[in-house]
């Protein structure tokens, strides 16, 4: 938001009184009444209907997020409690955002309601939608993991392998400084591309540490794919922030 | 994702529809239980109606792979469409599988 005032800011199922540090930067608040009609204008007004809006959405399930990401919308952060996820960067056309707690991030694997939403937005050929769906999803499970929740690399050789990773996975989301970080995922594009961007709140990694298994690797690898794939999914893909932030970028 | 499994003359058939991702670790340890009670020589994982297919779901296909190696049953993955059929040829399978489209 970067406290110019851009955004057209519309609650869904928050209060007003959580809104108010976001609408202090806002042009207009609106309101989302629970029936799903027409938006209320609850005050200010100037540039309502040039601005970009940016919805907070609370009690996030598949359903609700697929409508709030209906254009014209341009940003969608969760609310839980009295806290918003809020998207790291400013609001503005040319872009989408989603901004989830990690925990509703591991719950709903968004990846594909995101880029179905960039899709209605840019349009997008079939293949470079699926491309862009896996990719991001493989990277919103490294930044899951790896960055919000903080396991390391741990050995998926078996099934029971497989279910106490899980069940580690489980505990650390119910733990307070976990399950309740942010992931945010934005895409951003021009006639040619779109870069789409996933960032955690995790401590971090030295990209360059990874190794980078090739197309020649051992195809029986049961773990350890995710980075591989990202890599061979994208026109191009970089770690940025210390590792917090990957830019994945695929032609239009 | 969803499943269905039969058995018949020594073939499991395991019918998988929707999105195979990391949250689908229960319902594999189910169908790897079910191959490690049968004496199935053949098992036929029909994914024609899987949509979309994770890391992590390519890894439990994998371990099932394993389970069926230990009893020398064949895998046969049948009618992989799409992203899943990309995904398959760029991660080797058809080096691991009976692929058949």
């Amino acid at each position: 938001m970067g406290g110019e005032g851009i955004a057209r800011l519309c609650g869904d199922g928050v209060t007003a009184s959580l809104l108010e540090p976001l609408a202090r930067e806002a042009v207009a608040i609106l309101w989302q009444p629970a029936d799903g009609s027409a938006l209320e204008l609850l005050g200010k007004g100037a540039g309502v209907d040039g601005a970009p809006l940016a919805v907070v959405l609370a009690g996030v399930d598949e359903e609700r997020l697929t409508a709030a990401l209906k254009p014209p919308v341009v940003a969608c952060m969760e609310a839980v409690g009295q806290t918003i996820h809020r998207a790291p960067h400013m609001f503005r056309p040319g872009t989408l955002s989603l901004s989830l707690s990690t925990a509703a991030a591991y719950r709903l694997e968004p990846a594909r309601l995101f880029c179905e939403a960039l899709d209605e937005r840019i349009g997008l050929q079939p293949e470079v939608l699926q491309k862009a769906e896996l990719a991001l999803h493989e990277a919103m499970v490294n930044a899951i993991i790896h960055g919000n929740l903080e396991i390391g690399a741990l050995p998926k050789e078996t099934l029971d392998d497989f279910m106490h990773f899980c069940q580690k996975v489980e505990n650390r989301l119910g733990r307070p400084g976990f399950g309740d970080r942010s992931v945010h995922m934005w895409a951003v594009w021009t006639d040619k591309a779109v870069d789409i961007v996933i960032e955690d709140e995790g401590p971090g990694y030295d990209a360059a540490s990874v190794p980078v298994i090739s197309d020649d690797d051992d195809p029986n690898r049961k773990s350890g794919r995710g980075l591989w794939l990202i890599r061979d999914l994208a026109e191009w893909a970089e770690a940025e922030n210390e590792g917090r932030r990957m830019t994945m970028r695929f032609p239009r | 994702m969803q499943y269905e499994t039969s058995e018949n003359a020594g073939v499991i058939e395991v019918k998988l529809h929707g999105r195979v991702t990391y949250s689908d670790h229960p319902s594999f340890r189910s169908v790897i239980s079910m191959i490690k009670e049968s004496a199935a020589t053949k098992l036929v994982f029909d994914v024609a109606d899987v949509e979309f297919i994770d890391s992590a779901g390519l890894g439990m296909l994998l371990m099932v792979r394993d389970t069926a190696a230990q009893k020398n049953a064949q895998v046969v993955l049948k009618g992989p469409k799409g992203q899943v059929q990309r995904i398959f040829a760029s991660s080797k399978f058809d080096s691991l599988f009976t692929i058949q489209l």
